[in-house]
């Protein structure tokens, strides 16, 4: 018998279902059947799940403050501060003055932009000193040298003189530092015309009474003054004449450093820096708009390189586990077929 | 690929293919029987997990029988074991097919149940070697070595009789 022939007589033996089987599967299919599974799993269903938690990931990243920095870091911190607007593009007739009348010191920084000039509040009366900074931002290097001159000219017009000056315009930027001195009643004129010599990027006023200092001074002076008389009351020995001299010393002292107390009190210091530099930029700490979303993708960039390095030897472990695992069932599979 | 609406249709038109599918397996009409009526509630149970994408509804019954199938081989065996009792096969008392000559049925009882499951695949059913190979979880190459040793099987069975 060829193989041709066997397979035909195989095919043609068929076993004839019985008529109790046909009826018990009849009835098994009467049950109610559920409804056939079309697919569990699609690329569809795939992309309805992975899309949102995509969507939440990088929503939660870009919505949260980006990982770990937020708590303490001075950077962080630092991008999420408001950043101070560069100084003033506006010119300031006058800068805000803060009036003192007391022996401490009081200053007053004003923010150029939208300060209102008000009159200096120094008391005429009292013996004050007055330390005024100045910074101006000019166009160049020229600007450096022809403010420098302006400064030193308006000074002079009112009365005062230019006592220290550091001017460098040789290059395409340049700077100026003037140490001016003006008599403390034209104070408010100085600071009103120098401030138009530029923009204003900072100014500071300081205002100290010494007025107690000088009356505790005088105070003493009277009081050696009147050691003194006494000493020359007494009979002059050669140890009074000493005493008597040791006081007038004292007091010559004494009257002289008050008297350049008051004298330097009569003028006000204006400390002037002209420059070309430009205001620093604000820097921004990676706070533009997609900051997080780029620092998201970096973090998952971080974890698939985490989860390739450990879940790659994890995979081959579980493929030839599965691989094994197949295997002994198929053997143990074949030797229950090849005894049935 | 057949198009099937409902299990009952899928039932009716199945189990004849079923059927001889589990008579050959099992090579016994009566745990044939049983087999068939529990694979078909097993089917139903798992109806709901049918993709008609990953393979026609026959060849998904024939799986379920063939998982059916394997599980009674897999009782008997320790049924046997238990029992410590020789396996004597009286299951071709009977005869297992009609219109089989005797020498052929008899050389079809000497075969094991694997090489009579590439058979009834292969030769009866007639599914194609990727299909079969599938079912059977070898690959096609194999499948079709494994027939053609069956089959070899019988032709040398039936010229030592002849």
């Amino acid at each position: 018998m060829s193989q041709l022939d066997l397979t035909a007589q195989l095919r043609a033996a068929r076993p004839v279902v019985p008529a109790e089987l046909r009826e018990l599967v009849a009835s098994i299919a009467a049950q109610a059947e559920p409804e056939p599974r079309r697919r569990r799993t699609s690329w569809r269903r795939g992309l309805l799940v992975a899309a949102p938690v995509m969507a939440i990931a990088a929503g939660a990243a870009i919505l949260l403050p980006s990982g770990g920095t937020r708590n303490g870091s001075p950077a962080a911190l630092e991008g999420q501060l408001p950043t101070l607007a560069p100084p003033a593009v506006h010119r300031v007739a006058a800068p805000t003055f803060s009036a003192s009348g007391t022996d401490q010191a009081k200053a007053s920084t004003a923010a150029a932009a939208g300060s209102s000039a008000e009159a200096l509040p120094y008391n005429p009366t009292r013996v004050e000193q007055i330390n005024t900074t100045l910074e101006l931002r000019v166009k160049n290097s020229q600007a450096v040298s022809d403010g420098t001159k302006q400064a030193v000219a308006i000074t002079r017009a009112l009365g005062g003189y230019a006592s220290a000056l550091n001017v460098d315009a040789q290059q395409r930027t340049g700077y100026a530092n003037l140490v001016l001195r003006v008599p403390k009643q034209n104070v408010q004129k100085a600071v009103d015309r120098l401030s138009a010599l530029g923009t204003i990027i900072g100014e500071n006023v300081a205002i100290k009474d010494i007025q107690n200092q000088v009356d505790a001074t005088t105070r003493k002076i009277e009081r050696l003054v009147a050691q003194r008389a006494a000493w020359e009351k007494q009979f002059q020995t050669t140890e009074t004449q000493k005493h008597i001299a040791a006081l007038t010393d004292q007091i010559g002292k004494l009257r002289r450093g008050r008297n350049t107390t008051v004298r330097n009190a009569a003028f006000a210091t204006v400390r002037l820096d002209l420059t070309t530099r430009e205001a620093p930029a604000p820097v921004h700490h990676g706070n533009g708009p997609f900051h997080n979303l780029a620092v998201a993708f970096r973090m998952i960039g971080i974890g698939a390189v985490y989860a390739l390095a450990l879940g790659a030897p994890l995979l081959i472990l579980f493929g030839l586990a599965w691989l094994g695992v197949r295997a002994v069932r198929r053997h143990r599979e074949n030797a229950l077929l090849s005894r049935s | 690929m057949d198009d099937v609406t409902s299990f009952a249709e899928a039932a009716e038109s199945h189990l004849d293919d079923v059927y001889s599918y589990l008579v050959w397996f099992t090579g016994d009409r009566f745990a044939a029987e049983d087999l068939a009526g529990e694979t078909f509630e097993r089917a139903l149970r798992l109806w709901h997990r049918f993709d008609p994408k990953r393979g026609s509804v026959r060849t998904w019954l024939c799986q379920v029988a063939r998982t059916t199938a394997l599980d009674h081989f897999r009782s008997e065996k320790r049924r046997t074991r238990r029992e410590q009792v020789a396996a004597v096969p009286e299951r071709y008392e009977e005869r297992l097919l009609e219109g089989l000559s005797p020498e052929l049925e008899a050389a079809i009882a000497r075969l094991s149940a694997g090489e009579r499951e590439v058979i009834v695949l292969r030769v009866v059913l007639d599914f194609d070697a990727k299909t079969a190979a599938g079912m059977l979880g070898i690959s096609p190459t194999n499948c079709t070595t494994r027939l053609n040793r069956a089959l070899g099987k019988l032709e040398e069975a039936l010229h030592v009789a002849a």
